[in-house]
């Protein structure tokens, strides 16, 4: 038989309701929460699932109600976006309010602490307990200001400091290191970004963030922004440097952090006596992500207990820069040091980006070049789209030592135009070079160059060609660039997961460089349309200099085993495919 | 060929199968089924819900088949309900709700969502006694506790 008639909103099952609510804005979500209670309860914590406070209208959130609000709603709060000096506000209120209120809540909290002696806590209550000692101890401020020892559900949590001028410096980071402590199981992923003219962002602020970093974090983005208005280590006089760094120096040993595997029996350390912190391991942080770096940034990741000792399964390491990085002459080495991550003992990296874009000098030099090719036992991911000391050779070291090698991204530069053959492509020598090691990596994206065309050669009688001045046009007998172009071809067709191989220019042709592009990619859909070679008609054959041939004779056959190979592009290249070559395509590739 | 659909109180409507075949739930059971003509039992409708259904269907039988597109934000195409589906959806709100099952079971996804919202544009706008009173909602809170939900959200609202 039929249902019962639904007669009220709510008797819709909750999908149907979730669509409707979809429909509606933040402002009519407020307006049903005033409705009646089963509404309330319905979309409360949908309205307060993500807060984002916009940097540019503080003045709203400067109010006592916005701080209670606040404070009262935090706990629904899954991700949250917030100036730094919008918790600043927030808490200043919050702590004026308790003090005028009452005096019953130290009370409260004194007669805690004193259960907590008990056995009948839970380990995570006490280690949480311990976690905000420590933070207590670094001296950031009063007594954490929450009745009672809340947990939050945050997971996004990313806060910029700006220069907005904060109501107290007594708390400096007491709001941020609440929210930190208090998210000990929810906290995934953490953003801080400092702005212009930031000018409170201490490197003690800085270490007192990365002590509090919660145990569930997996993803730690430190973006120290641009601008260089962020005085630290590095300052013009050389002895205000010294004292920055003589004093840091001594901050950073009072630590005197006990190494992890400490933390296990730190939990019975009486509750009035904490002068050291027992530290979180970090085991599920496993993307660590770098903005506008520092060297003292680095050296201080580096300061092994803060971060680098606590983070057993951290793999993947990034910088996203849109601008180029503050130079100093420290930066490559602290680099290098980070990528090699100091000690060696550590696992390695297993993805390493440099995304850089507009950058005009090498800060990747050969230091950081072969602190990379040191972790090529473990690299399964390495995109690099800056000027860098990655020359061909170093490519070709790092393919044939990276066994689990799984993307390589190399990709040229925007500005270097005036380079004819890009330093960090791919020349066919470098192949022939180290003529006793194959790749041993999967699959990889990058250029390569300096093929000898003999066809071409042949066919335009020894026209000058552009870019023949990389190559002694006497070495290139017959025989001698076919030995090349069967080398490429045969490294190539070892990488059987290739999914498309373009040949010719993808750029300016005006550049007169050439390369063979190979790209390998896993998710790529390719219609049957897409396997074709399409060659267009009559482009200069100059262009054409230096790229792979596919000609049965130079060695089409040994990509015979590229069985998931679905396309091949040609961009403004003429082949010399004959019949013969289409005949061989089609009965060896599906 | 028509299909014939029988309502929860056994009342039998003959559609085309290009009609019925607007819910998914039908035209899966009809291709399960093959060519066959016995009638298709719907337990889960009522003669007045399946009438307005088939309307619905009849008129968008040659609508072309939509595409799911999940990336597509609901609250920018809240409003644009067609003219004729805004005087199709002017009934009263019991079996605004039963349309909107209706459509959720046999699984008709632009009556759905014209359901939706029509309901969601029911509520924009609205305070919260207005909302009360179009839904015939009790308000089960104190005066103070409204106030301090007011209080304590409205900041949010500009978001």
């Amino acid at each position: 038989m039929a249902k019962v008639a639904p007669t009220s909103l709510f008797d819709l099952p909750t999908e149907i309701i979730w669509q409707i609510e979809a429909h509606l804005t933040t402002r009519d979500r407020t307006v049903c929460l005033q409705v009646c209670k089963a509404w309330y309860n319905h979309l409360i914590d949908e309205i307060w699932d993500t807060l984002e406070i916009p940097a540019s209208n503080m003045e709203q959130y400067k109010g006592v109600a916005a701080a209670r609000a606040f404070y009262r709603n935090l706990h629904r709060i899954r991700v949250l976006k917030v100036p730094h000096a919008a918790l600043l506000y927030f808490y200043d209120h919050m702590v004026n309010d308790k003090n005028c209120k009452d005096g019953k809540d130290d009370r409260m909290r004194k007669g805690r602490q004193e259960k907590d002696g008990d056995n009948d806590d839970n380990n995570n209550d006490k280690a949480q307990k311990d976690h905000v000692s420590a933070a207590e101890w670094s001296s950031q401020g009063p007594s954490p200001l929450f009745p009672e020892r809340q947990i939050l559900r945050l997971e996004d949590l990313y806060v910029q400091f700006g220069n907005l001028p904060s109501l107290s410096e007594v708390h400096g980071l007491r709001p941020l290191l609440d929210l930190l402590e208090r998210s000990p199981q929810t906290m995934k992923r953490f953003k801080v970004k400092a702005t212009f003219g930031c000018h409170r962002w201490s490197l003690e602020d800085e270490s007192c963030l990365l002590i509090a970093l919660p145990p569930s974090l997996e993803r730690l983005t430190l973006d120290y922004g641009h601008g260089g208005w962020i005085c630290r280590l590095h300052e013009a006089n050389a002895t205000i440097k010294d004292q920055k760094a003589a004093k840091f120096q001594k901050f950073i040993s009072e630590l005197s952090l006990p190494p992890p595997t400490a933390r296990t029996t730190a939990g019975t350390i009486s509750t009035t006596t904490i002068t050291t912190t027992p530290l979180y391991a970090l085991d599920k942080l496993k993307t660590l992500s770098l903005g506008h770096l520092r060297s003292d940034s680095i050296n201080l990741l580096f300061t092994g207990p803060l971060l680098l000792s606590r983070t057993p399964v951290l793999e993947e390491l990034l910088f996203e820069d849109k601008f180029s990085p503050c130079h100093d002459a420290d930066l490559s080495a602290q680099l290098a040091r980070l990528i090699s991550k100091g000690s060696g003992v550590q696992k390695g990296w297993k993805t390493l980006g440099f995304e850089y874009r507009g950058v005009r000098y090498a800060m990747l030099d050969s230091q950081v070049v072969n602190a990379i090719l040191e972790q090529s036992a473990t690299l399964e991911n390495l995109r690099i789209s800056a000027p860098s000391s990655f020359s061909g050779s170093a490519i070709q070291k790092l393919l044939c030592s990276a066994p689990n090698l799984k993307r390589l991204d190399i990709w040229p530069s925007e500005l270097r135009v005036d380079y004819e053959l890009e330093p960090y492509m791919l020349l066919a020598k470098d192949i022939t070079e180290v003529t006793s090691r194959e790749w041993v990596c999967l699959s990889f994206r990058c250029m390569i160059g300096g093929i000898p065309r003999l066809d071409l050669e042949s066919r335009t009688n020894g026209w000058s060609l552009r870019g023949i001045e990389y190559h002694d046009p006497d070495q290139y007998t017959a025989h001698n660039g076919r030995f090349i172009q069967r080398k490429v071809l045969g490294q190539l067709g070892r990488l059987t997961n290739l999914r498309q191989i373009t040949l010719g220019l993808e750029m300016d042709v005006d550049f007169g460089r050439c390369w063979d592009e190979c790209c390998y990619d896993q998710f790529a859909v390719m219609s049957d349309e897409d396997y074709c070679v399409e060659v267009e008609s009559d482009p200069d054959p100059g262009q054409q200099y230096a790229c792979l041939t596919l000609t049965l004779e130079d060695g089409l056959d040994l990509l015979r085993n590229l069985k998931s190979l679905r396309g091949i592009r040609l961009e403004k290249m003429s082949h010399c495919i004959t019949d013969k070559e289409r005949e061989w395509m089609k009965s060896n590739w599906p | 060929m028509p299909v014939i659909l029988v309502s929860s109180d056994a009342q039998e409507f003959k559609v085309d199968k290009e009609v019925a075949e607007r819910s998914i739930l039908i035209k899966n059971m009809l291709e399960d089924v093959g060519e066959s003509d016995s009638p298709i039992p719907l337990p889960n409708v009522t003669a007045a819900v399946l009438t307005k259904v088939i309307e619905y269907c009849e008129h968008h039988r040659n609508d072309p088949v939509q595409v799911p597109d999940e990336t597509d934000d609901p609250r920018k195409r809240s409003n644009d309900i067609e003219e004729w589906d805004m005087k199709f959806m002017q009934v009263d709100q019991e079996m605004l709700f039963e349309i909107i099952l209706a459509a959720n079971y046999l699984d008709i996804k632009p009556l759905l969502d014209v359901g939706c919202k029509t309901v969601a544009n029911i509520i924009k706008g609205k305070t919260p006694e207005e909302i009360r009173k179009a839904f015939n909602i009790v308000n089960d809170f104190t005066p103070e506790e409204e106030a301090q939900i007011k209080k304590e959200n409205e900041w949010a609202e500009d978001r």
